[in-house]
């Protein structure tokens, strides 16, 4: 037995797990962490490929109970990345009724499905893959130029899915109250109800976010929030307008050890997969409050994880131009509107393999919209003196052709200029996505009733679909619990040991 | 139920376990007793809003009547349900 079918057993042990034990969300960060530790292998990536896969469907035939195309594709997903195999993760769904599954995960590489093929694969659409009109038409709403019904060019449930995907929810909301439109009242109201589902969820977040900060100031710890949760409260007209996983906090680097403490006397812990560790530059801390809303806090030392830009902008900076967030509380501090913006531009390219998501660049436009000349003339100064200037261009661009964001003449010809001496920032462009946002986001396009279904039929396929394609003979699903204590007894199966 | 003080005398006011907040002219209410969630819409949000200090029903109704344009009777009746509502979901309480 070699070692790549000894982590295929064990991953695809503990994804089993986290599948019925996790939210989705956190499994899936333990994923991609797990994914980011490179091994030193010695096979070319093709070979690789196909051993990881043999390896992972060899476990999928040792471990005892039915492992599911999610579970397998996920598992193989991990160990890819972890040799350095570029491989995407699809989740599609298909019309209901034809066939057994409406719902499959895959994964490709290289071009080619490796593992999770099907017969009647095409039939299944990517969530991603569509929607380019419904996003046009949905950024229209929101800069007040409405489209027509007709020319939205979908059903309201699609449309609705793609509102949830791009965290649009809260957003479209207002707009629909707001710009005169013949869009079907079925889907304002829909988007109404997950809104107020936000609307509640942000108030929790509000309450917790400031005991938190109110916490670290007691401590002594100074913070300063970043991004999602500064720019809800900050530029935002209502925080839900603005979801997001977590809450991103910037400190000093002396003051990690004594922040987590504090955390920890709030009753935070840390994720499994979350060390303090330098080469992520943050650690995070988790609390499931009584209401089952998960308060996740990211604490930061460096501004990134990626080197390149870590020391893009240094604590003490900030701090000194730092703006207060009151309705966080006393303590809240955040960073000010110049280096927001920047931060807002260099986002996608610097994380996220520059992704175009609607709701960041919104958040450029609302901060392009309250900077004073000022502002501009220090974002710029701060752009190409960073070596962003090119990042930079591009998110305002977009921001310029999506909602009409108006930006000095004089800002684009500084920005232009430091541009064209080439910058090496630049090569973090290049559009890729990040495959944990796509099946995030592929997820979070379904509403929740269907996004149950989706995970309750990934996760548990019809006998009769096990007999037809796999020759399984009946699911035999074990009691989590049993899975949970015997993981010894899954070691053994998988090594074969007894 | 049957024997609680009549709300068209009682003096009434928000819950403490409840939190609000307004989103365009609805607000919602989360009542952190149980996690469930509300919303309350213009006329309703008029109506929390004056709940926030002590208050009783025909103060609720003039001060209502006053801004929009609706019949004192009417107004009394929707009233009558909402806060009925209100007090037998939690979020408003009986001042003693």
């Amino acid at each position: 037995m070699n070692l790549a079918a000894v982590e295929a057993g064990l991953l695809l042990a503990w994804v089993r797990i986290g599948l019925r034990a996790l939210p989705f969300d956190v499994l899936l960060r333990g994923l991609h962490h797990y994914g980011r530790i490179r091994t030193g292998g010695r096979s070319g990536p093709a070979a690789g490929a196909g051993a990881v896969v043999r390896a992972v469907e060899g476990a999928s035939r040792r471990i005892p109970g039915s492992s599911t195309c999610l579970a397998r594709a996920l598992t193989a997903h991990a160990m890819l990345s972890r040799r350095g195999i570029p491989a995407e993760l699809r989740i599609g769904v298909r019309p209901p009724g034809k066939g057994d599954l409406e719902a499959h995960a895959w994964v490709e590489a290289g071009g080619q499905v490796v593992i999770g093929e099907l017969d009647e694969l095409e039939s299944y659409r990517t969530l991603a893959a569509r929607g380019a009109r419904v996003r046009g038409a949905l950024a229209d709403l929101l800069r007040g130029t409405g489209r027509s019904w007709k020319e939205v060019g979908a059903d309201p449930d699609t449309v609705l899915e793609i509102i949830d995907r791009e965290d649009l929810v809260g957003l479209v909301r207002s707009a629909l109250g707001r710009v005169p439109h013949d869009w079907p009242a079925e889907l304002g109201g829909a988007v109404a109800g997950r809104s107020r589902e936000m609307i509640g969820r942000e108030l929790l977040r509000s309450q917790e976010t400031a005991r938190v900060l109110a916490a670290l100031a007691d401590a002594g710890i100074p913070g300063l929030l970043l991004k999602g949760t500064a720019l809800a409260y900050r530029v935002y007209p209502h925080p839900s307008e603005r979801p997001r996983q977590d809450t991103d906090l910037l400190i000093r680097r002396d003051d990690t050890a004594a922040a987590r403490r504090a955390l920890e006397q709030l009753g935070y812990r840390a994720p499994a997969y979350s060390g303090e560790d330098e080469l992520f530059r943050q650690f995070e801390m988790q609390l499931l409050d009584p209401m089952g809303v998960l308060h996740a806090f990211d604490l930061h030392w460096r501004i990134s994880t990626q080197a390149r830009f870590a020391d893009l902008f240094q604590f003490e900076e900030l701090w000194e131009t730092a703006v207060s967030v009151p309705a966080l509380g006393p303590a809240a501090r955040t960073i000010g509107d110049a280096e927001a913006l920047l931060l807002s531009c260099v986002h996608p390219a610097m994380h996220h393999r520059n992704e175009e998501r609607l709701i960041w660049i919104y958040d450029s436009h609302l901060l392009a919209q309250r900077l004073l000349p000022a502002d501009w003339d220090r974002f710029a100064r701060l752009a190409v003196t960073r070596s962003v200037a090119a990042i930079c261009l591009d998110g305002l661009a977009r921001s310029r052709a999506r909602f009409g964001t108006v930006v000095p003449d004089a800002v684009l010809a500084a920005l232009e200029d430091a541009a064209r001496s080439g910058e090496a920032s630049a090569e973090y462009l290049a559009p890729r996505r990040e495959w944990r946002h796509e099946v995030a986001s592929n997820l979070r396009a379904l509403t929740w009733r269907r996004r149950l279904r989706l995970l309750r039929e990934i996760a548990f396929p019809r006998p009769e679909y096990m007999r037809e394609k796999y020759g399984v003979s009946g699911t035999v699903v074990l009691p989590a619990l049993y899975l949970r204590r015997g993981l010894a007894g899954v070691w053994k199966v998988v090594t074969g040991r007894k | 139920m049957k024997d609680r003080v009549p709300l068209a005398s009682a003096r009434l006011t928000a819950a403490p376990d409840v939190l609000f907040t307004t989103f365009e002219e609805e607000v919602v209410l989360l009542n952190l007793k149980d996690g469930v969630y509300y919303g309350l819409d213009t006329i309703g949000a008029a109506a929390w809003a004056m709940l926030q200090r002590p208050t009783s029903l025909p103060a609720l109704r003039d001060a209502i009547v006053a801004e929009y344009d609706v019949t004192p009777r009417a107004c009394q009746a929707d009233l009558e349900r909402l806060v009925g509502e209100l007090v037998d979901r939690g979020l408003v309480v009986v001042v003693p």
